[in-house]
């Protein structure tokens, strides 16, 4: 996917802000791979280098996809 | 011309007292690629005006073939991880919005903890912009 043909990042910010920490705490300590509108989460794995192997098998490019790691505690609730 | 990123707003799923009861945490981060000689990978970057360096986990520099073993070493503090030890290598940064784009080699230092995000700090990011944010 080129930058020209990813969806607007504000798209990707607004579908992300969906997400609950309770949704994503199944996939504390695990790679995450976000859909580049932020929408769904197509792949995830404790090894990055598995999780992108599912993002080939699903005949997706790394450049279609944002590749993101939840910590333990799944998303942390203030960053300091 | 001016590259613009809405803040990433990270739902907290109860009320934020600092935020005056507020819903969301809103983060300057930002969608970066860095890539090297076997590919490249999407990835979300906090800017960090407080950071020195740019900062990837290792996972990440072995995924798109950057070779560490012969790397600079550094130690840098990185908050609840105290000192970590850290490689430099050099990788190709991308950065876009809606209208344009910008890509550029930058020293990036690689680390063995995965902290919430990549830190886009001075050496590598900031050095190349002027940040506003609001």
């Amino acid at each position: 996917m080129s930058e020209k043909s990813r969806p607007d990042r504000k798209i990707y910010v607004e579908n992300r802000a969906k997400f609950l920490p309770e949704d994503l705490l199944p996939y504390a300590s695990q790679w995450v791979v976000w859909s580049a509108d932020g929408s769904r989460i197509v792949a995830h794995h404790s090894d990055l280098a598995e999780a992108a192997r599912q993002v080939e098998s699903l005949g997706l490019e790394r450049e279609d996809v944002i590749f993101d790691h939840l910590p333990p505690e799944g998303e942390v609730t203030t960053l300091l | 011309m001016s590259l613009r990123f809405p803040y990433l707003q990270v739902a907290m799923g109860r009320p934020i007292v600092s935020l005056g009861g507020k819903a969301h945490r809103p983060r300057p981060v930002i969608g970066v690629a860095i890539m090297g000689p076997a590919g490249t990978i999407p990835y979300d970057g906090l800017l960090d005006i407080g950071s020195d360096d740019v900062l990837f986990p290792e996972a990440v520099a072995a995924l798109i073939g950057i070779d560490l073993t012969n790397a600079p070493q550094g130690t840098a503090s990185a908050f609840g991880y105290g000192a970590i030890s850290v490689r430099y290598a050099e990788a190709t940064l991308r950065i876009a919005d809606n209208q344009e784009r910008r890509e550029w080699r930058a020293w990036v230092s690689f680390a063995p903890v995965v902290r919430r995000y990549a830190l886009l700090g001075y050496a590598g990011f900031l050095q190349y912009f002027t940040a506003t944010g609001k």
